[in-house]
C-alpha cells in the first residue's frame, strides 16, 4: 500500500492525458473515463479499509530521507476524503454524461475532470506544505477551465473573478510558506510540527498561523474570504458546481484541519476566539445570503457557506468531539450538497430553469424529482432522521459540552433562518401553481442524483457508523505524534 | 417485537406503503390507512396489560442509535404516556374514518394518508420518548408532518402561508428546546426522562436561560400567546387534520412536555411565573379573539388556544389538584373539540362555507349535525351530565384549594370562573350563529345532513364525552389517575372518585354563577362585541404578534437584498479589497495584542551592500511604475524591469543559475505579453476620484509594509538549520547534479515540478477548448 497510494495522483494524470489524446473517439473516451473513476473509487475504498486499524501510509518521493523528500501520507482523514472525492466526482461524471449535450464540449470535459481529481487527491495525500501549494495550483487551473465551460459572458466573468480571488490565496500561501521556512527552515508537515512545537507559539508564529487560516479560508469559503463562492457555485455548469460544493471546498477545510491539529495546534489555541467569531460570521453571511435569492443554485451556494461555517465551527472548538463532529459534517454535507446541486441540474433539464419565480407545483409534475429535493431540503434544514440533523446535533453537543455556550447558542439560533430558507424554497419549488410543462431527464441523471441523495438517508439511519468512523478519524488527528512518527520512522 | 416499537414504528412503516395502496384503491384508501391506528391501539392495549400486570411500574425500552454521541431511540411506559397513547391512536382511527367521507376520491389521498399516519407515529413517539434526543426527534417529525398536512392543498396561497408560519414558529421553538435539552443534559448528566424524574434537585441546578428554552418549545407548540398566531392559519388544512393535529393532539404536545417536566423542573423558581403567565395571557387573548372571529374554524381555533391556555395555567400553578384537573380537562377537551371540528367540517362540506355570516338555521337543515354540535359544546361549557361538567367542577374545586404556593390563592377562583364564562360565551356563539339564528348572507350550497358514515366519528366522540360524565368510573382510575400520578412524580399515587353530583358546594355555586354570567353576556352579545371592537381599535396599529411576524418575514424577503449588496455586489475590486484589508487588519490587531519582546527585527540591515540597496530601489521603482503607467506596453516593460531586478538579487546572492532562469522566464513573458497586446484594444482607464485613489494607494502601501515587516521579523529566527543544507551537501555525491537548483527541480522536489507542468498542460487544454468552442472564434483553415 505504501508504494501504491501515490496512484491517486498518477492515475488521474495518466488518464486525463490519455483522454485528451483520444478526444475524437467519444466511446473510448467516455468508457475509459468512467472505468478510471471506478478504479479510483475502488482504490480509495481499499485504502480506507487499510487505514481503519490506524495505520498511516507513507511514501517518500524519490526515496530521499525524511524530511528532505516530498513525503506523501495517507491517514484515516485523507482516506475518508479520497473516498468522498472519487465517489462524488464519479457520480458527477455519470450525471454529466447525459447532462452535457454538446459533443464538442465533452471533448475537453473528461480530461479536465481527471486533472481536477488529480489536484484534489494530490492535496489530500501530500504531507508537504509546499507540495500542497502546487496541487492547489493544479486544482485552481482545472477549476478555472471547467468553471467557464460554456464560455458565455457570465461564466467568463465569474471564472475571471474566481481566479483573481484565488490568486490572492496563492500569494498569501507563498508568503506563509516563506514565513515558515524563514523561521524553521523546512516545509514537511511533520517536520514543521516538530520544530514549531519546539519553537513554541511565538507572536510571529501565531501571525503565520493566521496567514494560513486566511489562505485556506479562501478555498473553504470562510468569512471574509467566501466572496467568490456564490457566483462560482451557481453560474458554473451544474456537474462542476456539484464537485465544487461537494469536494473542492472540503480541500480548504481539510487543510485547516491539518493546520489546527498537526502544524500549529498551539497557535490555534491562541487564535481560537477569533476563529469562532469568523465561523459565526460565516454562518450568518451564508444564512443572510440565501434570503433574497430566487435561483435554486444560488440559494444552495449560500447555504454551502452557511454549512461550511458550522463545519469550521466544529474544527474551531479544537477538541476531539468538535473534530469528530466536523468530520461527520464534512462527509454528510459533501454528499448532500452535491446531490442537491445535481438535483437543481435535474430540474434544469426538466423545466429549463432553476429560477423559483418560473417554477412551481413540481410535487405533482415530477414527483420523484421533488421527493429527492425534499430529502435534501429536510436534511439541510437539520431535520431528523437525515444526516443534516446529526451533523448539526454533534457540532452543538460538542460546543455546549465544552462550555462555549454563547457561541454555540448563536450557531443554533441561525437554524431558524435555515428553517426558513429551506422550507420556503421547497414550497416555491414543489407547491403552488406556477411553472410550465415538464420535460424528461435521462436515467443517468436521475440515478446519480438518487445515488448521492441516498447518503442523506444512509448516513442518517446509519449515523452511528459514520460517527464511529469520524471519532476514529478525530482520535488519530488529535494525536499528531502518530502522524509525525509514521513519517519519521516508517518512511 | 416489543409493543412500544410496534406502537410507534408500525405507523411509519405503514405510511411508506399507504401511498401505493391509496393510488390503487382510490375510493377505499382510508381502510388501508385505518390498519395503522388499529394496530397501534391493539398494541397499546397489550402494553397496558403488561404495565398493569407489572404493578404499574414505569419501564423503558431502548434502541441504541449513535451511542458515542448519546443518541438513542428509547421509550418509557408509564401512566402519562399510556394515556396519551390511547388518545393519539384512538383519535387517529376516528380521524381516518371521518376522512373517508370528507375527502374526494380525486384528491391526493396517498399523500394525505401517508402524512397523516406518519404524523400519528411521530406523535406516539413524542409521548413515549424517554431520551431527550428521542423526544426532540419525534417532536420535529410532528412539525414536518404538520407542515405537509397544512399545505395539503398546496396550490392555495393561504395553505402555503399557513404551513410556513407553522413550521417557522414550531420549528424555532423546537430549536430552542433542543438547546435547552442539550444544556439540561450537560447540567444533569442524565438524558433519560425516566431517570431525570428520579434525580433530585435538577430544578435548582438549571439556569433561567435553559428553563426558558425548554418552556419556549412547549409554548410554541401549544400555541401560547404570542406564539399562537400559527394555529389559526394552520386551519387551512383539511378539517380532519385540524381536528386531529390542531385541536386534539399536536397542539397538546406542549402540554405533554410541561406535564413531563413538571416533576423535573416544577420546583424551578420561574416555573410558576412563566408557565402561569403564558397560560393566563393565552386564555384571555384566545377567548377575546374567538369572539371576534367569523370563520367557524377560526372560532374553534381561538377557542382551542384559550383552552390550552387554561390547561397551561393549571400546570403552571401546580400541586396535586391542579394537575388532576388539567389532566382531566385535557382528555375531555380533546374529545369534545375534535367532535366540534368534525361538525364544522360537515358544514363546510355540505354548505360550501364556514363563514357564520353566511350560515343560518342549520338547526332545521342539519338536525343530526346540530345535535352532535350541541352536545359537544355543552360538554366543553360544562353542563351536566356531560364529562365536561365533571372536569369543570374539578377545576373549580382545585381553584379553591390550590396545591401550589399560596401567594395568589385569592385570585384563583376568580380567574377560573372568568375562563368558564369566556368558554360558555364563545361556545354559545358557535352554536347560535350558524345553527339557531338566521343567516345574513347566503351559503354557496344548500346545506343538509351528511351521510351517516360522516357522522359516525363525531358521534363516537360525543358519546365518549357523555359516558365520561355518566360513568366516570370507567376511566378515572384506569387511565386518568395514573397519568396524573406520573405528572406529579415522586411516587405519588392518585385515587379519583369522580361523580356528577357532589351536593351543593362552592364549586356548584361557581358553576351556576358561570352559567348565569355566560347567558347574560350571550344575550347582551351586541355590547360585548362593541366593547371588543373598541378594544381592537384602541390596540390599533400597535405591534400585534401577527404584524410582527409578517413584518419580519417581509423584512427578510425585501431588505436582506440591500444588506447583502453591501458585501456581495459582484464588484471584484470590492471583493479584493475585503479579502486584503480584513485579514491584514486581523493580523495587525493580533500583532498589537501580543508581546513581541525586544529584537523583533534582525539588526544586520546595515550589512547590506550598496549594490543590494540599488537593486532593491530599482525593484521598488519598477513596481511603482507598473502601477502608475496607464498604457499597457510601458507597464509591462516596467514589470519586466522588476523581474530583471530580482534576477540581479539572485546574482548578488551567488545563485547564477537561478538568475539565468529568472531572466529567461522574464524575457519570455514580456515578449509574449507584447505579442498579445498587439491584438488587444488600447486600455481606457476610468478616472477615479481622489478619495478612492488615496484609499487604494493606502491599501497597496499598507500591505507592502506589513508584508515586509513580517518577513523581516521572520528572518530573525535562527533556531533551526534549513533543509537547504542537506541539498547542498548531497546534490553532487548522491543526486549527481553539479547544480543544486537543477537537483531540487528535477530530483528532490521533482514531484512539485510534475504538478507545475500539469498546470501548464491544463492551461493548454483550456485554451484548446476555448478556441474550439467559443462561437464566432473559428479559424479559417
Amino acid at each position: 500500500m505504501n508504494a501504491i497510494f501515490p496512484l491517486f495522483v498518477v492515475l488521474p494524470l495518466a488518464v486525463g492525458t490519455f483522454l485528451f489524446l483520444v478526444r475524437k473517439n467519444r466511446a473510448i473516451q467516455e468508457s475509459v473515463s468512467m472505468l478510471a473513476l471506478l478504479v479510483n473509487l475502488i482504490l480509495a475504498g481499499i485504502l480506507l479499509n487499510a487505514t481503519a486499524d490506524g495505520t498511516i501510509f507513507v511514501h517518500r518521493m524519490g526515496l530521499w530521507p525524511f524530511p528532505y523528500a516530498i513525503v506523501l501520507a495517507a491517514d484515516r482523514l485523507a482516506a475518508t476524503l479520497l473516498c468522498l472525492s472519487s465517489s462524488i466526482v464519479g457520480a458527477c461524471a455519470v450525471f454529466a454524461r447525459s447532462y452535457l449535450t454538446d459533443a464538442q464540449r465533452k471533448e475537453a470535459f473528461h480530461p479536465l475532470l481527471h486533472f481536477l481529481l488529480m489536484g484534489m487527491q494530490g492535496c489530500f495525500i501530500t504531507g508537504d506544505l509546499f507540495n500542497l501549494f502546487v496541487f492547489f495550483e493544479v486544482m485552481l487551473m482545472a477549476t478555472y477551465a471547467l468553471l467557464g465551460f460554456y464560455y458565455n459572458l457570465d461564466q467568463l466573468e465569474m471564472a475571471f473573478k474566481y481566479t483573481c480571488m484565488n490568486l490572492i490565496a496563492s500569494a498569501l500561501f507563498l508568503l506563509g510558506v516563506a514565513l515558515l521556512y524563514a523561521q524553521v527552515g523546512t516545509v514537511n508537515m511533520a517536520d514543521l510540527a516538530v520544530k514549531i512545537k519546539l519553537l513554541g507559539p511565538t507572536p510571529l508564529m501565531v501571525v503565520t498561523a493566521l496567514v494560513f487560516v486566511f489562505v485556506f479560508s479562501v478555498k473553504a469559503a470562510i468569512f471574509p474570504m467566501h466572496l467568490w463562492l456564490p457566483s462560482a457555485h451557481s453560474i458554473s455548469p451544474t456537474p462542476i458546481s456539484a464537485i465544487l460544493a461537494g469536494v473542492l471546498v472540503k480541500v480548504g477545510i481539510y487543510s485547516i484541519i491539518r493546520c489546527a491539529t498537526l502544524i500549529f495546534p498551539a497557535a490555534f489555541l491562541i487564535l481560537q476566539p477569533g476563529l469562532i467569531a469568523l465561523c459565526l460570521l460565516t454562518i450568518a453571511m451564508g444564512a443572510l445570503g440565501t434570503l433574497p435569492q430566487t435561483s435554486i443554485k444560488r440559494i444552495l451556494a449560500y447555504s454551502t457557506i452557511n454549512q461550511l461555517g458550522y463545519i469550521a465551527f466544529g474544527i474551531a472548538l479544537l477538541s476531539q468531539a468538535g473534530l469528530a463532529a466536523a468530520v461527520f459534517y464534512i462527509v454528510g454535507h459533501a454528499y448532500l450538497k452535491s446531490a442537491m446541486l445535481l438535483g437543481a441540474g435535474l430540474n434544469q433539464k426538466l423545466t429549463g430553469t432553476v429560477d423559483l419565480e418560473e417554477m412551481g407545483g413540481m410535487m405533482g409534475k415530477a414527483p420523484f424529482a421533488s421527493l429527492l429535493m425534499l430529502v435534501g431540503f429536510l436534511s439541510l434544514a437539520g431535520f431528523p432522521p437525515f444526516t443534516g440533523f446529526f451533523a448539526k446535533l454533534f457540532v452543538l453537543q460538542a460546543g455546549f459540552s465544552q462550555g462555549a455556550i454563547l457561541a454555540t447558542g448563536i450557531a443554533l439560533g441561525f437554524g431558524v433562518i435555515s428553517l426558513y430558507y429551506n422550507f420556503t424554497t421547497y414550497q416555491r419549488y414543489a407547491w403552488g401553481t406556477g411553472g410550465g410543462e415538464v420535460g424528461a431527464a435521462g436515467a443517468g441523471i436521475y440515478g446519480s442524483v438518487a445515488f448521492l441523495s441516498a447518503f442523506a438517508v444512509i448516513f442518517g439511519f446509519g449515523a452511528y457508523w459514520l460517527f464511529d468512523w469520524a471519532q476514529l478519524v478525530a482520535a488519530q488527528i488529535t494525536n499528531p505524534e502518530l502522524y509525525i512518527a509514521a513519517m519519521r520512522d516508517l518512511g | 417485537m416489543d409493543n412500544t416499537f410496534i406502537i410507534v414504528f408500525f405507523p411509519f412503516a405503514a405510511a411508506l406503503i399507504i401511498p401505493w395502496f391509496a393510488e390503487r384503491f382510490r375510493k377505499n384508501a382510508a381502510w388501508f390507512a385505518m390498519v395503522a391506528p388499529l394496530v397501534s391501539t391493539w398494541a397499546l392495549i397489550d402494553l397496558y396489560g403488561e404495565w398493569a400486570a407489572g404493578g404499574q411500574q414505569t419501564f423503558t425500552r431502548t434502541i441504541a442509535w449513535v451511542p458515542a454521541a448519546n443518541v438513542e431511540i428509547s421509550f418509557m411506559v408509564d401512566g402519562l404516556s399510556l394515556m396519551w397513547g390511547f388518545l393519539v391512536a384512538g383519535m387517529g382511527a376516528l380521524i381516518v374514518l371521518y376522512s373517508h367521507w370528507y375527502l374526494h376520491a380525486h384528491e391526493a389521498l396517498g399523500r394525505y394518508y401517508g402524512f397523516l399516519i406518519a404524523f400519528m407515529g411521530s406523535m406516539l413517539g413524542v409521548v413515549f420518548a424517554d431520551h431527550l434526543i428521542s423526544l426532540f426527534i419525534f417532536w420535529e417529525l410532528t412539525s414536518i408532518t404538520s407542515f405537509f398536512l397544512i399545505g395539503f392543498w398546496s396550490d392555495r396561497d393561504a395553505s402555503n402561508y399557513g404551513a410556513t408560519k407553522a413550521i417557522l414558529i414550531t420549528g424555532s421553538g423546537g430549536l430552542a428546546m433542543l438547546g435547552g435539552f442539550l444544556l439540561l443534559g450537560d447540567v444533569a448528566g442524565e438524558w433519560r426522562l425516566s431517570q431525570l424524574v428520579l434525580t433530585p434537585g435538577i430544578a435548582s441546578k438549571v439556569s433561567l436561560g435553559v428553563f426558558l428554552l425548554i418552556i419556549l418549545g412547549a409554548a410554541t407548540k401549544s400555541a401560547q400567546w404570542p406564539f399562537h398566531i400559527w394555529l389559526p392559519n394552520a386551519m387551512e388544512a383539511p378539517t380532519p387534520i385540524s381536528a386531529f393535529l390542531h385541536s386534539a393532539t399536536m397542539v397538546k404536545a406542549g402540554i405533554y412536555l410541561l406535564s413531563r417536566f413538571y416533576p423535573i423542573l416544577g420546583a424551578h423558581p420561574a416555573w410558576g411565573y412563566v408557565v402561569t403567565g403564558f397560560g393566563m395571557t393565552t386564555m384571555i387573548a384566545g377567548g377575546m379573539l374567538s369572539l371576534r372571529a367569523y370563520d367557524l374554524k377560526a372560532i374553534l381555533a381561538y377557542g382551542t388556544i384559550s383552552q390550552l391556555g387554561l390547561i397551561v395555567t393549571f400546570l403552571g400553578y401546580g400541586g396535586k389538584g391542579a394537575i388532576i384537573g388539567a389532566t382531566l380537562h385535557l382528555y375531555n377537551h380533546a374529545a369534545a373539540k375534535a367532535a366540534m371540528f368534525m361538525t364544522v367540517g360537515i358544514i363546510d362540506h355540505e354548505a360550501g362555507t364556514r363563514d357564520v355570516r353566511l350560515l343560518g338555521n342549520l338547526k332545521k337543515l342539519m338536525p343530526k349535525t346540530h345535535i352532535l354540535a350541541v352536545v359537544a359544546a355543552l360538554s366543553l361549557i360544562g353542563i351536566p351530565p356531560m364529562g365536561g361538567f365533571i372536569t369543570k367542577e374539578m377545576l373549580y374545586e382545585v381553584s379553591l384549594h390550590p396545591g401550589g404556593p399560596g401567594s395568589w390563592a385569592w385570585f384563583w377562583p376568580y380567574i377560573t370562573v372568568f375562563a368558564g364564562v369566556f368558554t360558555a360565551l364563545y361556545h354559545l356563539r358557535f352554536l347560535s350563529e350558524p345553527y339557531w339564528q338566521a343567516a345574513e348572507g347566503e351559503a354557496p350550497k344548500h346545506p343538509h345532513d351528511p351521510p351517516m358514515g360522516m357522522l359516525a366519528a363525531p358521534a363516537i366522540l360525543v358519546l365518549m364525552a357523555l359516558v365520561f360524565g355518566l360513568a366516570p368510573g370507567l376511566i378515572e382510575n384506569a387511565i386518568v389517575a395514573p397519568a396524573a400520578s406520573a405528572t406529579l412524580g415522586g411516587g405519588a399515587k392518585v385515587e379519583l372518585h369522580l361523580a356528577l353530583w357532589h351536593g351543593v358546594n362552592t364549586p356548584l355555586i361557581m358553576s351556576v354563577i358561570t352559567m348565569a354570567l355566560g347567558l347574560a353576556l350571550y344575550f347582551g352579545f351586541a355590547h360585548v362585541k362593541a366593547a371588543l371592537d373598541a378594544c381592537a381599535r384602541a390596540w390599533g396599529k400597535a405591534p400585534a404578534p401577527n404584524r410582527i411576524y409578517d413584518a419580519s418575514i417581509d423584512w427578510l424577503r425585501n431588505n436582506t437584498w440591500e444588506i447583502l449588496l453591501l458585501i456581495q455586489d459582484g464588484n471584484l475590486r470590492r471583493y479584493m479589497r475585503y479579502m486584503m484589508v480584513l485579514p491584514t487588519a486581523a493580523a495587525l490587531y493580533l500583532a498589537w495584542r501580543m508581546d513581541w519582546g525586544a529584537n523583533v527585527f534582525p539588526d544586520n540591515f546595515a550589512g547590506a551592500s550598496f549594490l543590494l540597496v540599488v537593486i532593491a530601489l530599482m525593484i521598488m521603482g519598477a513596481a511603482l511604475a507598473t502601477a502608475l503607467f496607464r498604457r499597457r506596453i510601458p507597464a509591462i516593460l516596467a514589470l519586466g524591469t522588476m523581474g530583471y531586478g530580482i534576477a540581479g538579487l539572485y546574482l548578488l546572492l551567488k545563485a547564477p543559475d537561478l538568475a539565468l532562469t529568472q531572466i529567461m522566464v522574464e524575457s519570455a513573458s514580456v515578449v509574449l505579453f507584447l505579442l498579445v497586446f498587439y491584438y488587444l484594444p488600447e486600455l481606457k482607464p476610468v478616472p477615479s476620484p481622489v478619495a478612492k485613489k488615496v484609499r487604494d494607494w493606502g491599501i497597496a502601501i499598507g500591505l507592502g509594509v506589513c508584508t515586509t515587516l513580517v518577513m523581516a521579523a521572520a528572518m530573525n529566527t535562527h533556531k533551526f538549520r534549513t533543509i537547504a543544507d542537506y541539498f547542498m551537501r548531497t546534490s553532487k555525491p548522491v543526486a549527481g547534479f553539479k547544480n543544486v537548483v537543477n537537483a531540487i527541480i528535477v530530483d528532490y522536489r521533482g514531484y512539485d515540478t510534475l504538478g507545475e507542468i500539469t498546470v501548464l498542460v491544463i492551461a493548454g487544454i483550456a485554451v484548446y477548448a476555448m478556441l474550439r468552442l467559443v462561437e464566432g472564434f473559428k479559424c479559417d483553415h
